[in-house]
């Protein structure tokens, strides 16, 4: 009689109906899945960055500065990490008459798929030590989107010796996202309909006196994203939507 | 008793051939192969193969013995008794195979692993019913921390813990002499550079460690409900110890040995130490928790 008990127990029988169904439902969803994922041709065509971004525009022009600028993602200034994140990541400086350096970061990525999107700098400053402060949304009055403006990010990003004021956008396929949950939702919708989007990070942020008062940082805000505006503007129609989207 | 209850399980109490069964639970195993090969194929040369998530084989490894483990035991103590709901159970099976196919074709791995829950838990319904179910409970509860979760979250959860265990080793680490100062989660220490980064002080590795620490508690099937919750909680503070450890030991070996060593240190070892200490903290506490509700019932 025990001896039944300790040896194991033999398969229960099923129902042969509600196996078969099992069967083919999740037939179904495989076949489904394979389907929907999107494929190559969802992609758009690749670009060269460095030769996109104009050195010079506007009043400003590119310089070799010392500055050295917050990373692109949270792993810190590790090349690999960049690597593995972005097809393409470019740091500058641009100088005018009359004003300090404003440093420009772009990361690109040519597919945005649900792992592995830009990262949001204001993780990256954290990251690496900075406070970050004042994270807000703004929004850029524009002619060159079709909405006629752009949403944008503001930080105020500081450690004991430096106060770094921080502008940025989020462009993934032709949507400006102020926030992970709207990326992820606009991805997925992309995504079921076969369009793997791209998406690019544009980052300008300029280091200002500790002692600066609000409306010295307001002015410096208005300065750098009439910046990023006004590089948007020089560049030619056919390589513009790397930054603001197809028009 | 236990003679009835085993012929209830079996296709026939005479211990006639059961290959109809055989092929009956062949054919849903091949439903699961069908749909989690891509996965796990895809898995093993993505997100597992990052310090993040490495832990996610482990856990889901130990998930499936586990539920292989308590059915035997169920249909052993004779409580394996099927009383079917096809109906709650498909539609369970339709949620996770919806979630499975928006998850798989979008890699969208919350929905694409989360769909498991869903889909395992309706395959237990159609089949046996709501108290196996509920016997199971745990198994679904350990498979949950298989899900990898979004990225965006893990950063935002991940983060204080990252700043806890540096500022942690700093503190450890400068008050024992050492030349190491902080900013952020970067520890510089001598002539190096350590990022303390999200493996480090991952909210996956607490995932795993109170996973496995709810497993131990499961196995050891603690009469005291005082001991498995104060337990379960005190995990959470047994990991950030444990990823302290781990990272003052990645320190002083980059310090004395160099940066190469320490990075093979990081890749080969940095993990064992992690559990190693996770695992002697969780079991001496649980010694110590036996010892103090002993001399409080005594």
């Amino acid at each position: 009689m025990r001896i039944g008990v300790l040896k194991i127990p033999r398969l229960p029988h099923l129902n042969w109906t509600h196996v078969a169904a099992v069967a083919v439902l999740s037939i179904g969803a495989a076949w489904a899945a394979s389907t929907l994922r999107p494929g190559s041709e969802g992609q758009v065509p690749p670009i060269v960055l460095e030769q996109v971004i104009p050195t010079q525009f506007g009043s400003w022009v590119e310089s070799k500065s010392p500055l050295v600028q917050m990373s692109l993602t949270p792993q810190g200034a590790r090349d690999d990490a960049v690597a593995a994140t972005y097809d393409a990541a470019v740091m500058r400086s641009y100088v005018e008459a009359g004003g300090p350096p404003v440093m420009v970061a772009f990361a690109y990525g040519r597919s945005q798929r649900q792992e592995g999107k830009i990262h949001r700098p204001e993780l990256c400053y954290s990251s690496q030590g900075f406070k970050v402060d004042g994270l807000a949304n703004a929004s850029l009055q524009t002619s060159l989107v079709p909405a006629g403006h752009i949403n944008i990010k503001r930080l105020v990003a500081h450690t004991q010796g430096r106060l770094e004021l921080v502008s940025y956008w989020i462009r993934i396929g032709d949507i400006f996202s102020q926030n992970a949950v709207n990326s992820r939702l606009y991805i997925l919708s992309a995504g079921l309909q076969g369009r793997v989007p791209d998406g690019i990070l544009f980052r300008v942020s300029q280091i200002v006196p500790k002692e600066s008062k609000p409306e010295d940082m307001e002015r410096a805000y208005a300065r750098q994203e009439k910046m990023m505006l006004d590089m948007v503007s020089a560049m030619p129609q056919s390589t513009r939507w790397v930054l603001v989207g197809p028009s | 008793m236990a003679d009835t209850s085993h012929g209830r399980l079996g296709s026939s109490a005479a211990g006639a051939p059961s290959s109809g069964s055989a092929l009956q639970w062949g054919a849903l195993l091949a439903c699961i192969a069908v749909l989690y090969m891509p996965t796990f194929h895809a898995l093993a040369n993505g997100l597992w193969s990052t310090d993040q998530n490495s832990h996610g084989p482990i856990v889901l490894g130990v998930a499936a013995w586990f539920f292989y483990f308590k059915s035997r035991q169920l249909a052993a103590a004779g409580e394996l008794l099927p009383a079917p709901a096809p109906a709650a159970g498909f539609v369970f099976v339709l949620i996770g195979l919806v979630l499975y196919v928006i998850g798989r074709s979008q890699d969208f791995h919350l929905f694409e692993m989360g769909a498991l829950l869903p889909f395992i838990a309706g395959l237990v319904l159609i089949f046996f019913g709501w108290n196996t179910l509920r016997r199971l409970w745990f198994a679904f509860f350990f498979l949950f921390f298989a899900i990898p979760l979004p990225g965006a979250i893990v950063d935002v959860l991940t983060h204080p813990m990252k700043i806890l265990v540096s500022w942690g080793s700093e503190h450890l680490l400068w008050n024992l002499g050492y030349p190491i100062s902080r900013s952020g989660v970067i520890l510089t220490i001598g002539q190096y550079q350590l990022l303390v980064a999200d493996a480090c002080a991952g909210l996956n590795s607490l995932f795993t460690l109170e996973a496995l620490g709810m497993l131990y508690l499961n196995l050891m099937r603690h009469e005291s409900a005082f001991r498995n919750i104060v337990l379960a909680i005190l995990i959470v503070p047994i990991s950030l110890t444990a990823n302290l450890v781990r990272v003052v030991v990645l320190a002083l070996v980059t310090y004395y040995f160099g940066d190469e060593a320490g990075q093979g240190f990081v890749h080969g070892f940095s993990g064992m130490v992690l559990f190693m200490t996770a695992l002697l903290l969780i079991i001496s506490m649980d010694g110590l928790l036996r010892k103090v509700s002993k001399a409080y019932r005594g």
